[in-house]
């Protein structure tokens, strides 16, 4: 696996940020890491995606220019995108933030169009999170599930299937696992 | 993959294109092969979208939404009846991922996350093909279907097609603002 | 298919109350029913195996008992109940009087089970319920954003984008107003009042309201029809034994005197039912219409005959669309949305000892527990690689015939050093057994430190990390076969590495006749779902010395002096899943 160019993958922030060179980040302006995440090779993530709704004055368009806001201790597997959800509000068509918590670990290849997702939330590989989705805090979406749009997912569910619907529940055994911490440490430009 | 890998070798020669002037196409984008590429008025590409003529020509509509990573065109060599390639109708959105190589996708079609329509199906018009479902090559899907699931199938009903429009419409008007436009990178 | 994940299995001690854990001192008698039962190899491919062997993190650890527990082996108790998609709290008397579903307007599409959204027909459908608060005026429908299905299709529209629930248990599909069963009840009482007064009361509520005439040859819902039959068999039973009149106003009655003597006679046939016999002024009848509850339906079969030749195999629901639904749906048109079930916060007891193993704040939005007592905290967990990391990759498979070296690394929770003993069959049981040696059967474990130990860790992990590996580099380049016997490959401070070799089997069965066992030639030819992963069950017995617990240390402090300390034990079957054989 080329894993490890010559360059060393990783760019690290002051806040811990590794963010892969490869990886696609479109609008970074508008997005917000809250350090110590790690962002893998070919990762796209649509920070240009703004919402436009309501029509602000040019003046204080400052307000609202965070399009994907991302906690600490996340990691976004190679290939997977994060994209805020758009729809329709009184006529008007907007995007609208994504906002994920910390200790978030989505796998390869999926897609995000979430509005919200908790903390110690963990997405398999090849899985799409439908626009508007609320995922909830301590929650496993196992590989390939298709989470259908406004789907709001509790606390301790494990999702699967295409659409999504909920399969079992976290033990209270598999909550410290889920801690990311020490995911973060192994990653590195060695 | 990498756009920068791309970048550091010698360009690969332009398709020929014909770009309707209110098109927005992000930089991005990537147009490769050596038949016509036709897009539409009003149509948005945006950012890593990739459009490939290297088999047979695409020709894509007014008022379509072509989303991220998604892959148009034939990737394989096109059989006689398939020489006109690929054609979108119009108001059609191509969602993040999908890989269509569809003889027609008709008006109205949404194509959902990481579908795949295989080579020379025909879809129909107001036809949805959710998230990572499937259409086998050669294969004609009638007006209205509605495909989710593991590949179930269903016919909308709803009659709201216009409403659909209307929205396609309006994320066009947003996205025209958000994605800045160079067609100059592609002629 | 190729790619495979080691895996260590629990076998909680609940279905084997033989291998229970018991202070040292106290039971001697004990040990030897114990030695007799280790003869038994626990087989992990056994039917009944697969109920009782859990991931560890799935499993608790009572305390008092100083045991296991396991889903089976634990009480629950609803501590909150609660709607999956609005997360609204609903209190446990509304579960009892309202069902177990939301009754707000949460609902999942009939279709496909994805949510369905309250949206304006003006708008277009994507729109989420986010039109509640635009104040659009309706009519509203609810739509699956997943299958485009919309409540449209079957004719049911709502005046308000709020409150679904409550609309469409008015609605019937096709839009006609289902008649409530207050409406019902009214009606009742008004035949009622006519049957014993005369007219005059019936031309009283004329008056005042408009009454409801209903059709004795109706088609009625389910809902309306069970309620029908439910008040028409509950004036019977009170007309018919005026000693259980009282106890059959309100619910099935079960719980007045007269219907409580009534079932007692059932079931004794002795005096009770004498007595009652005697009371009993008439005979019940059975419902004879619409109003009573009596649907006679000859149409029915013919209609769906008819419907299904007209629309076809497209029309029908499918099986997991009809179980989603309460009553009985043939066709998609009879489909209506599913209000969502409720779910639970749930908190466990020990099904032994009732003490509380898990208890989670009762409030819906927080995940924080109260009393949260996992067994991971308690036993030594155990991790699986291969020796050679290089020869061994997750998508590899065993070459059958080929011993091969796994490490197992225990790594102990408690705050005491632990000693573990492990033992294995030679051969592990089924028609291809493998071949397993623990190289070292018996070690000890260091104790777990603080967390800020580990935390301290941190900081130097990169350096312990490189000696680590600078060691095991070392010894990997000193000899070639050097996981010795009786020897502990590793050590850290609380976790210890020991190697076990195995030799998998050959999965061939057209093998000359002398080479088959007896199980072979017995179970035919075909090598089964599952019988080529290599799962060796390893009994682990753990022994430590722990402080006492806090009840006895609480009342014999005065009289052990320093002697708090006691030695445990505990013991259990595990079931390690090391990888599969390729076919030869």
């Amino acid at each position: 696996m080329s894993k490890k160019p010559v360059k060393g993958e990783y760019i690290e922030t002051d806040t811990g940020n590794k963010v892969s060179r490869r990886s696609q980040i479109i609008g970074t302006t508008n997005i917000i890491l809250g350090g110590k995440t790690v962002i893998q090779a070919e990762v796209i993530i649509r920070g240009d995606l703004l919402r436009t709704y309501p029509a602000s004055n040019p003046s204080d368009k400052q307000g609202n220019t965070v399009a994907v806001a991302i906690g600490r201790y996340c990691f976004f597997s190679r290939g997977c995108e994060l994209r805020p959800p758009g729809k329709l509000y009184k006529g008007q068509f907007s995007h609208y933030p994504l906002k994920i918590a910390d200790h978030v670990f989505v796998g390869p290849s999926s897609i995000i169009e979430a509005a919200l997702i908790g903390s110690h939330v963990n997405i398999g590989a090849n899985v799409v999170v439908g626009k508007f989705a609320i995922i909830k805090d301590y929650v496993r979406i196992l590989d390939g599930s298709v989470v259908p749009p406004n789907m709001v997912i509790p606390s301790f569910s494990v999702v699967a299937g295409r659409p999504a619907r909920v399969v079992g529940e976290i033990a209270e055994g598999e909550l410290d696992g889920m801690d990311l911490r020490e995911v973060y440490r192994g990653v590195g430009n060695a | 993959m990498s756009s920068k890998r791309a970048s550091t070798m010698p360009a690969p020669p332009k398709p020929p294109t014909s770009l309707a002037s209110s098109l927005t196409i992000a930089e991005h984008a990537s147009l490769t092969g050596t038949h016509l590429i036709t897009l539409g008025s009003n149509t948005v590409v945006h950012p890593r979208a990739k459009f490939s003529s290297a088999h047979a020509p695409i020709t894509v509509g007014s008022n379509c939404i072509i989303c991220e990573r998604s892959s148009i065109g034939f990737q394989s060599e096109a059989s006689p009846n398939e020489r006109q390639g690929v054609v979108i109708q119009n108001d059609v959105v191509i969602e993040v991922g999908a890989v269509v190589e569809a003889k027609t996708v008709g008006e109205g079609t949404v194509i959902e996350v990481q579908a795949k329509i295989g080579k020379g199906a025909v879809l129909g018009k107001h036809c949805k093909i959710g998230p990572q479902c499937e259409i086998v090559e050669g294969e004609t899907v009638p007006d209205f279907t509605v495909v989710y699931g593991n590949g179930m199938r269903r016919l909308d009903n709803s009659g709201v097609e216009d409403l659909k429009l209307k929205m396609v419409a309006r994320q066009i008007e947003v996205l025209k603002r958000l994605i800045p436009s160079n067609p100059a990178k592609f002629q | 298919m190729t790619s495979f994940t080691p895996y260590t299995y629990f076998l909680c001690p609940c279905t084997d109350t033989s291998t229970s854990t018991r202070n040292l001192g106290d039971s001697p008698s004990a040990e030897s029913e114990e030695n007799s039962d280790d003869e038994r190899t626990f087989d992990p491919r056994a039917a009944r195996s697969n109920y009782s062997l859990y991931p560890l993190e799935h499993l608790l650890y009572c305390e008092d008992c100083h045991q296991i527990r396991c889903p089976r082996c634990v009480l629950d108790e609803i501590v909150t109940w609660y709607c999956p998609n609005c997360l609204f709290e609903v209190p446990s008397s509304t579960v009892k009087s309202e069902g177990n579903r939301c009754t707000r307007s949460c609902f999942q599409c009939p279709i496909c089970v994805a949510p369905l959204s309250v949206s304006s027909l003006e708008a277009p459908p994507e729109g989420l319920g986010a039109e509640l608060a635009s104040g659009q005026n309706g009519p509203f429908v609810l739509n699956c954003a997943y299958c485009m299905w919309s409540s449209k299709e079957i004719e049911i529209q709502f005046d308000k984008p709020n409150g679904i629930f409550a609309q469409l248990a008015k609605i019937k599909n096709g839009g006609e107003p289902i008649i409530t069963a207050k409406d019902r009840r009214k009606d009742r009482e008004e035949r009622g009042k006519r049957h014993f007064s005369g007219s005059s009361a019936a031309e009283e509520y004329q008056e005042s309201e408009a009454p409801i005439t209903l059709d004795p040859n109706e088609r009625l819902d389910p809902e309306s029809q069970f309620s029908n039959l439910k008040a028409f068999y509950q004036t019977q039973m009170a007309e018919s034994s005026p000693v259980s009149a009282l106890g059959f106003t309100g619910d099935y009655g079960y719980g007045s005197p007269g219907a409580l003597s009534r079932i007692m006679g059932l079931y004794t046939g002795g005096s009770f039912a004498d007595k009652k016999s005697k009371s009993k002024s008439g005979t019940m009848r059975e419902a004879r219409d619409a109003l009573e509850g009596l649907q006679i339906d000859p149409l029915s079969s013919s209609e769906a005959i008819t419907k299904l030749s007209t629309e076809g195999w497209e029309s029908t629901a499918s099986c997991a669309q009809r179980h989603e639904q309460t009553t009985h749906t043939p066709f998609i048109s009879d489909l209506r949305p599913i209000a969502y079930l409720l779910r639970t916060k749930r908190s466990k007891r020990c099904k032994t000892c009732r003490h509380i193993l898990s208890k989670p704040e009762s409030k819906v939005q927080t995940t924080r527990f109260r009393i949260r007592l996992v067994a991971l905290n308690y036993i030594p967990s155990i991790i699986i690689k291969p020796l050679q990391p290089t020869l061994l990759t997750a998508s590899t498979l065993l070459t059958p015939l080929k011993p091969v070296q796994f490490l197992l690394t225990f790594k102990n929770p408690l705050f005491d050093a632990v000693k573990v003993t492990l033992a294995t069959p030679a051969k592990t049981p089924g028609r291809f057994p493998t071949k397993v040696t623990v190289l070292c059967p018996q070690f000890e474990v260091g104790a777990n430190t603080d967390v800020w130990d580990e935390a301290l860790r941190d900081n130097n992990t990169k350096s312990s990390l490189s000696g680590e590996k600078r060691r095991t580099k070392a010894e990997a380049s000193e000899g070639q076969h050097q996981a010795e016997a009786g020897k502990v490959w590793e050590r850290g401070r609380n976790w210890v590495s020991v190697v076990v070799e195995v030799v998998p089997p050959s999965l061939r069965i057209d093998g000359s006749e002398w080479l088959k066992s007896e199980e072979m030639k017995r179970d035919g030819e075909e090598v089964r779902d599952g019988e080529d992963v290599v799962e060796i069950p390893v009994f682990v017995r753990v022994e430590w010395e722990g402080e006492a617990g806090g009840e006895e240390s609480g009342l014999g402090g005065g009289g052990k002096d320093k002697e708090v300390r006691e030695k445990r034990e505990l013991a259990y079957w595990c079931v390690l899943g090391l990888g599969k054989v390729a076919l030869d």
